[in-house]
Parts: structure tokens; C-alpha cells; sequence
């Protein structure tokens, strides 16, 4: 079921200090009864834990660390299920007319679980300790324009920005800047968030009590959460069916249909921003050369992709990160398969050797999906080959090293976002070492530019560069794939990510509870 | 006992040690070469070089290797098996936490498995070559070629999905299908991969039992038993199974062993919080100590089971010291 698209105009005064209100008008609608029921206990499965993993919102790297992180702590700042900002501990915020100084005002009401009422220096601090060039952190990339942070009083937090960012806000909405006290370890799992932290086993489980005070009045319905490590996909659709959970994350796409018949379970299909890209290495041989890229961009059948290898819960990609389902996607034009034009540009290049393609199943049916690519190039007697690789190690030492393979993004709330992770010239993600002048022209420019129609202009722009010039193939964006147990309610689908944003356990109530 | 025995002993407790030194190298040396950077791994995508080299510089993975192995080797002889890289808690206790659990999985598929296997090895070797024997064999060699994660789904399948007797989860979680009250709660999670984890090992022993009780059978002592008459459970009771206990107590100790570090599937399957899951999920970040504490740990279970398989073997087999004597 596709969510209905939020306009650009009101996504943009949602940046701009005039919050919209925390009522999302007709986006969320749960099936059957719409009366929340406080009480019970939930219990979700989710992937991606592991033994080693931390409370501390710095340490955090995981899709299972955000969904705890969520379950007690909050940002400044929180994304509404179709992609809109809403206050979250900031009540309000404003800038300066350059968008270089912003002034964001907390909440008087907020108090974390052990009773010290919210302030602006815990915002500095959980902000400031991410910003240490050491930390590793995550949510780096987010902070990296702040020049300074200084407190106006408890309750308010100016930022000095190194250069102009008109959405500033929703970068702080990232699932690393949670906001934790200042005078406990970071790693304590306490916040201001709906559920207190009970017991946390690393790669077992984290057990949560419900914030009887929580500021958000109408959320925390379920009395208790259980946020279980169930990493082995079957496993977890066992789980559910079997009723020992009632809620799991990243359904195999295979496997999603049977859900959907079944009157047991419901399936909840978010179209989002997470999509597969195929970064070339742009300085190395053949990819330095434009025929080829454009080549192997012409050289697959999208449709079939999301067809054949993801059950068609997806939707095609046009080889720039920006999603069909956001405001600001352009109309530029899909990219259709051409192999014959394709066949011809590798000629004229001369390429000799087989192409290899680096491949691997830490990307959701990575393998299948470069399989698929190479039954595409064979089919027009193009030698391309797959190399498997295994998920452990596969970030270190094969991706953005091999001159050509698959990589996974998990998408972002704003094109800017994405653009300066991944696509600017300085980017620390810049996975292919594309460099483009007038691209960064454009990303400066889009920094300053408040107007939502130029902005859209501006955007539309780049991801045309990106699709012509990047050494990128986006074939596919991913549609997130979450499942319950019927009396679970307020499952919805969300753009911003799966299980309802990552705040499942706040938002859904469960019906008899 | 006598100075043979004691001697033979000796001799075994000697060969279990450096087994155990070898095996402690080894696992050093598979660690060192293991691709990947311990620091890489746990800064991510993020990884700039100076957070990397600061962070190594931290971790100590800057200094000699051979340097690094004695002082590993130091604090496990006085029990200190270090910190975790990754989390900074205390490696002895989570490896002792996680062999509990690994622990009560494996010891219940093997009281599941060896009264199964030896019962049906003495019905296959005693109706040896006929349909049940073969029917039975053939059991076994089905499981035994059926891998444990089809077996643990179809097990989940039938009893969690459609019959709703067991959870499909192995730990325990308040409020899951099929929770009761006292003991029975705490083994009901773990019926199901106990069995699937006892049908491989079923295979395993069920045929070396069967033949080692054919190759007792046919032993002259027996011939000469039924000569005077002894037939049935008196026979064997009396004369089979005091010759067989020596080559369970092998397979026991072989099947036990393999239920403790080769459970790692299982524990995948149901989720259960074992050693083998701690094992994958500190390779996977490169955490060396916990890494190099697991494995120690599972190859001195290997070393000690064995142990204890020779000394059931001294104890009942009587023809041991003397080979030793030789």
C-alpha cells in the first residue's frame, strides 16, 4: 500500500521552524479498530543483533541498536511515517536568515528515567561527544558543519554552522544523536524515551517498563516490550507464525506473500528510501571509461530485477539514491534497457576482459541479484562475472575497494543528506570517487535555498548528474518488508524506515490487551 | 589402581596438555591471519585512518605478535582470559555465562539421543540383516545426511506452527506460547533443539553402537555364554553391555563434544543464546580475546571428554594396561 506523499511546501516549513503539528493528517491509519488499548506485553524479533553490541547511542551501527535506542531515548527532532519533521524534544526551532545559526528550544516538560529534568547542556553533551574525531560515530557525518554549540539558558541550544544548511533539523534527526543525560554513563540505556531499560543482554535481548511519566500522551501504549535477536530470517517468521512474537522486521521478500494470505498475520510493505547501489571505482580500468558505465546502466532490465529477484516489492531505480516515494524525486525520465546501444559502447571501448562483480548476501539477495545481472549480460554475449563473497569482512575489504560491487543504503530524509554522505567529492562514503564540480556547486547551493520549488530544481539537477555521470547503477529501491500477529495495531507503513520509523515499540498498541 | 593404571594415566594427562598448548597456537596463529582489522571492524564504515590507529595503539594490536601470544597464555593460566575489545566486559564470565546454556542444550540432546541410539543398535545388531535392522540403519543414515537446520524447521513447522506444543524459540521469553510454571518452563524451549541436535547425534552413535555390539557378539566369550545356556536379557545385561561401555563412553564423549561446539546451527535456528552464537558474533567484529577464549574453551571440552572416555575405558576394559604395559 503506498503512503500518501507529503508536498514539498510543507515539508520545507517543517524545516523551517513553523512545526507542523504533531497530528499527521490521514497518514496513519490502522486496520480494524482505531481506539488505542493501553497494556500487555509486545514482543518483536528483530535481525541484526549481536553479542557485542552497546547501549551507547555512539556505538550504535545496527538496525537493532536504533529500534532499542528509540525504545528509550528520543532525538530533538523525530521523522513522521510519510517523511515530514516533527518536534520531538525540541518544541521549536528557528535560524537566521542564512540558515547559519539555528536556535532550538526543548520541551519544558521532558524529565529522563531517573528524574533530572532535560536540559541544554545533556544536548550538547550526547551531541558533542559524537563530534570527537576519534568516536567512530555513525552520526558523524550529521554534526560535521557545527562549528560550535552553546546553551541560551536551560532550555535552549544555538548552533553555529560552518556554511548554510537549510535543513539543518532534519540532520539532528539521525538515530545516533539520541539525547541522553549528561551525568550518567551513556551506555546506562536511560533516556527520555517511552519504555525504561530493564535488562539488556547483548545479541539476546532488551527488556523495557513503561514510562509511566512519558511526555508523549499518546504513545507508549503496551505496558512491557521485548525486543528479541532473532537473526536467522526463517527464525523469525517461525516466531511469528508460531505466535512466540508478535511483531518481526525485514520479512524475506519470498516468503511475504504467504503473510499477506494468511489471516493470522498482517503484512505491512512500506515504499522507502533504502536502495542497492553498484559503485564502480571510477580511477580504475574499464570503469574510468564513460562507455562502460553508461554501458553496464543500460545493460539490465530493472523490472525484471524487481520482479524476478525481490518477489516485486520494490520499485526501479533510475541509478541515482534518490527514491520513487520522496518529494523531491525528479521527473527526469527513467533510464530504460538498452542492451543492443549497450553491446555497441563496449565494443567501441574495447573491452577485452571479463567484467567482475563483486557480490555478496550481507545485501538482501545480493548474490541472486548479481546473478541475475550476469544472465542479463550473457544473455547479449557480455562476459560478466560473479565473485561471492561472505558477509563477514564484506564493508572492510571488498566494498568501495573491488573496482566494481554491490553496496546497501539505507536512504535519508532529505536529498542533501544523502548527497553529502555519499555523493559529494568530499564525502566519507564517496564510494566510487566520482568528482563533480558543478555537483558540489549545486549541494552548497541547495544548503541556501529555501524555496521549495528552486530546491526541487536544484535536486532534480543533481540526480540527473548522478544518473549520467556517476559510476553508479541503482537498479532497485527496497521496500520495507515488516509482519505481525493480527491484534497487534497501528502498524503502518512508513517512507522514513521499517517498523514504523524504528518507534515500534512506542507507537503500536496491541487490541484485547 | 594399580602403577600401570597410574602410569597410563599420567600419560594421558600429559598428551591432554599439549594437545591443549598446540591447540592454543594454533588458534593464535588462525586469529592472527584471520583478513580484517580489529579496529576497521569496530569503527565501521566510518573508520577514518588516525581513529584507527589511535584505536590500535589503545587495543595494544601494535605490538609483536609472539609478545602478544605469552601475555594471552600468562592470564589464562591464573584464569584471565582479558577484556572483551569490543564491549569491555569481562571474557571469562560471558564465555561461562554462554557454556551454561551451550552446555544444558547439548547434555539434553545426548540424554535424548543415547538411550534412543544405543536401544536401536541393539535391536538392529540383534535382528543383524533383516527388514527392521535395515529399516533402522537406514534411519539413521537419513538423519545423519539430512542437514540439522532442515531437520530444526521441519521440527518448528509441526510442533510450533501447526500443533502449538513447543515455542519456536529456545530462550525464554515471558509471555511466549507454551510457557508454564517451575522446571518444565525452563525445558520446554528447549525441546526442540535438543531433539534436532540429538537425531544428528542419534546417527552418529546408533551405527558405531551397532557395530561395535555385532563385533561383540561374534567375540569367542559370548559363543561360549550361549553355550552354557545364557540367552536373552541375561546375556546381554551381563556380558554385552560390560564390553560395550568402553566404545559408548568413546562415542558419548565424541558426540557430547560435537553437540558443544557443533550446536552453532541449532542455536541459529532457535535462537538460542549459546557459545557457538558468542563465537560468530565476536568473529565477525574481530574480537580476539573472546574469540581465542571460546575456542580454547571448546577444545578443552574436546580434550577432556576425551579424557574421560579413556578413563571409563580403564575402568572397564581390562585389557588396557597391559597394551600400555607393551
Amino acid at each position: 500500500m503506498p503512503i500518501r506523499r507529503i508536498s514539498r511546501r510543507a515539508l520545507l516549513s517543517g524545516a523551517l521552524g513553523i512545526p507542523l503539528s504533531t497530528i499527521i493528517p490521514g497518514a496513519v491509519k490502522a486496520q480494524g479498530s482505531n481506539i488505542r488499548t493501553r497494556g500487555g506485553h509486545l514482543r518483536v524479533g528483530l535481525n541484526a543483533g549481536s553479542a557485542t553490541d552497546s547501549l551507547d547511542p555512539v556505538r550504535f551501527y545496527s538496525s537493532y541498536q536504533s529500534i532499542v535506542g528509540y525504545s528509550f531515548a528520543n532525538n530533538l527532532v523525530e521523522i513522521g511515517d510519510t517523511g515530514e519533521l516533527i518536534p520531538e524534544l525540541a518544541e521549536s526551532w528557528e535560524s537566521d536568515t542564512n540558515f547559519m545559526r539555528w536556535k532550538f528550544r526543548l520541551r519544558e516538560d521532558v524529565t529522563f528515567h531517573h528524574g533530572k529534568s532535560l536540559s541544554s547542556e545533556d544536548v550538547i553533551y550526547s551531541l558533542q561527544r559524537h563530534m570527537q574525531p576519534e568516536s567512530g560515530s555513525g552520526g558523524q557525518p550529521y554534526l560535521r558543519d557545527v562549528i560550535e554549540m552553546r546553551s541560551d539558558g536551560p532550555k535552549e541550544v544555538i548552533f553555529l554552522l560552518r556554511r548554510p544548511q537549510v535543513s539543518f533539523p532534519y540532520f539532528l534527526s539521525d538515530y545516533h544523536l539520541l539525547i541522553t543525560p549528561a551525568d550518567l554513563s551513556p551506555d546506562a540505556g536511560v533516556g527520555t524515551g517511552a519504555y525504561l531499560t530493564e535488562r539488556f543482554e547483548p545479541g539476546v535481548v532488551w527488556e523495557g517498563r513503561r514510562n509511566t511519566g512519558y511526555w508523549k500522551s499518546d504513545r507508549a501504549n503496551v505496558d512491557t516490550v521485548s525486543l528479541l535477536v532473532i537473526n536467522e530470517s526463517l527464525a523469525r517468521l517461525a516466531a511469528l507464525r508460531s505466535g512466540s512474537v508478535d511483531v518481526i522486521n525485514q520479512v524475506d521478500p519470498g516468503v511475504a506473500p504467504a503473510l499477506e494470505n494468511d489471516n493470522t498475520t498482517q503484512l505491512v510493505q512500506s515504499r522507502g528510501r533504502s536502495h542497492v547501489t553498484f559503485p564502480m571505482q571510477m580511477h580504475v580500468q574499464p570503469f574510468a571509461n564513460p562507455q562502460v558505465r553508461t554501458a553496464l546502466k543500460l545493460l539490465f532490465d530493472r523490472q525484471a530485477i524487481v520482479d524476478q529477484v525481490y518477489n516485486g516489492y520494490g520499485q526501479i531505480g533510475n541509478d541515482h539514491p534518490i527514491s520513487p516515494a520522496d518529494p523531491f524525486y525528479s521527473e527526469i525520465g527513467q533510464r530504460s534497457p538498452d542492451p543492443d546501444l549497450a553491446l555497441s559502447l563496449l565494443r567501441r571501448a574495447g573491452v577485452d576482459q571479463p567484467i567482475v562483480l563483486h557480490a555478496s548476501d550481507i545485501i538482501p539477495r545480493g548474490i541472486q541479484l548479481a546473478e541475475t545481472f550476469q544472465a542479463h549480460a550473457t544473455r547479449i554475449g557480455v562476459d560478466l562475472r560473479v565473485r561471492r563473497h561472505p558477509q563477514d569482512g564484506y564493508w572492510s575489504n571488498v566494498w568501495a575497494r573491488e573496482p566494481w560491487c554491490l553496496a546497501l543504503w539505507s536512504g535519508r530524509p532529505t536529498p542533501e543528506m544523502m548527497f553529502s554522505v555519499a555523493y559529494a567529492s568530499n564525502a566519507s562514503w564517496n564510494e566510487t570517487g566520482w568528482e563533480s564540480e558543478r555537483f558540489d556547486f549545486l549541494l552548497s547551493e541547495a544548503g541556501r535555498e529555501s524555496n521549495a520549488d528552486t530546491r526541487y530544481e536544484i535536486f532534480s539537477e543533481m540526480q540527473e548528474l548522478v544518473r549520467d555521470d556517476c559510476g553508479t547503477v541503482i537498479p532497485v529501491f527496497l521496500d520495507w518488508l515488516d509482519a505481525a500477529r493480527s491484534r497487534v495495531r497501528g502498524l503502518a507503513p512508513s517512507i522514513h524506515d521499517e517498523l514504523l520509523g524504528k518507534r515500534v515499540a512506542e507507537k503500536v498498541w496491541l487490541e484485547g490487551a | 589402581m594399580s602403577a600401570l593404571s597410574l602410569r597410563f594415566l599420567a600419560c594421558r594427562l600429559w598428551s591432554a596438555l599439549v594437545v591443549l598448548v598446540g591447540v592454543s597456537a594454533l588458534i593464535f596463529v588462525a586469529t592472527e591471519i584471520l583478513p580484517g582489522d580489529i579496529a576497521v571492524a569496530i569503527l565501521g564504515r566510518a573508520a577514518t585512518p588516525e581513529a584507527v590507529a589511535a584505536l590500535r595503539e589503545a587495543l595494544g594490536a601494535d605490538q609483536p605478535a609472539l609478545h602478544r601470544y605469552l601475555d594471552w597464555i600468562g592470564g589464562v593460566l591464573v584464569g584471565d582470559f582479558g577484556q572483551s575489545l569490543t564491549t569491555g566486559r569481562d571474557v571469562a564470565r560471558l564465555v561461562t555465562a554462554r557454556l551454561e546454556l551451550t552446555a544444558s542444550l547439548a547434555g539434553m540432546a545426548v540424554v535424548i539421543a543415547v538411550p534412543l541410539s544405543v536401544s536401536a543398535a541393539f535391536v538392529a545388531a540383534l535382528y543383524r540383516g533383516r527388514p527392521l535392522d535395515t529399516i533402522l540403519s537406514g534411519f539413521a543414515l537419513l538423519t545423519a545426511c539430512i542437514p540439522e537446520f532442515f531437520i530444526g524447521y521441519c521440527l518448528i513447522l509441526v510442533f510450533a506452527v501447526h500443533l502449538g506444543w513447543f515455542p519456536s524459540l529456545a530462550m525464554t521469553v515471558p509471555g511466549a506460547a507454551g510457557t508454564g510454571d517451575g522446571f518444565l518452563s525452563e525445558i520446554e524451549p528447549l525441546v526442540l533443539p535438543a531433539v534436532t541436535l540429538g537425531l544428528v547425534l542419534v546417527s552418529h552413535t546408533m551405527r558405531l553402537a551397532r557395530a561395535a555390539i555385532c563385533d561383540l557378539l561374534e567375540q569367542p566369550f559370548i559363543e561360549m555364554a550361549r553355550f552354557k545356556g545364557v540367552r536373552g536379557a541375561r546375556l546381554i545385561l551381563w556380558h554385552v553391555v560390560p564390553g560395550l561401555l568402553p566404545s559408548v563412553a568413546a562415542v558419548l564423549a565424541l558426540g557430547l563434544a560435537y553437540a558443544l561446539a557443533g550446536a552453532v546451527i541449532v542455536e541459529v535456528v532457535f535462537a538460542y543464546p549459546g557459545l557457538g552464537q558468542l563465537l560468530v558474533d565476536h568473529v565477525l567484529k574481530r574480537d580476539v580475546p573472546v574469540v581465542q577464549a571460546c575456542a580454547l574453551v571448546l577444545a578443552a571440552c574436546y580434550v577432556l571428554l576425551n579424557f574421560l572416555a579413556d578413563l571409563t575405558a580403564l575402568r572397564f576394559d581390562p585389557r588396557l594396561p597391559e597394551r600400555v604395559a607393551i
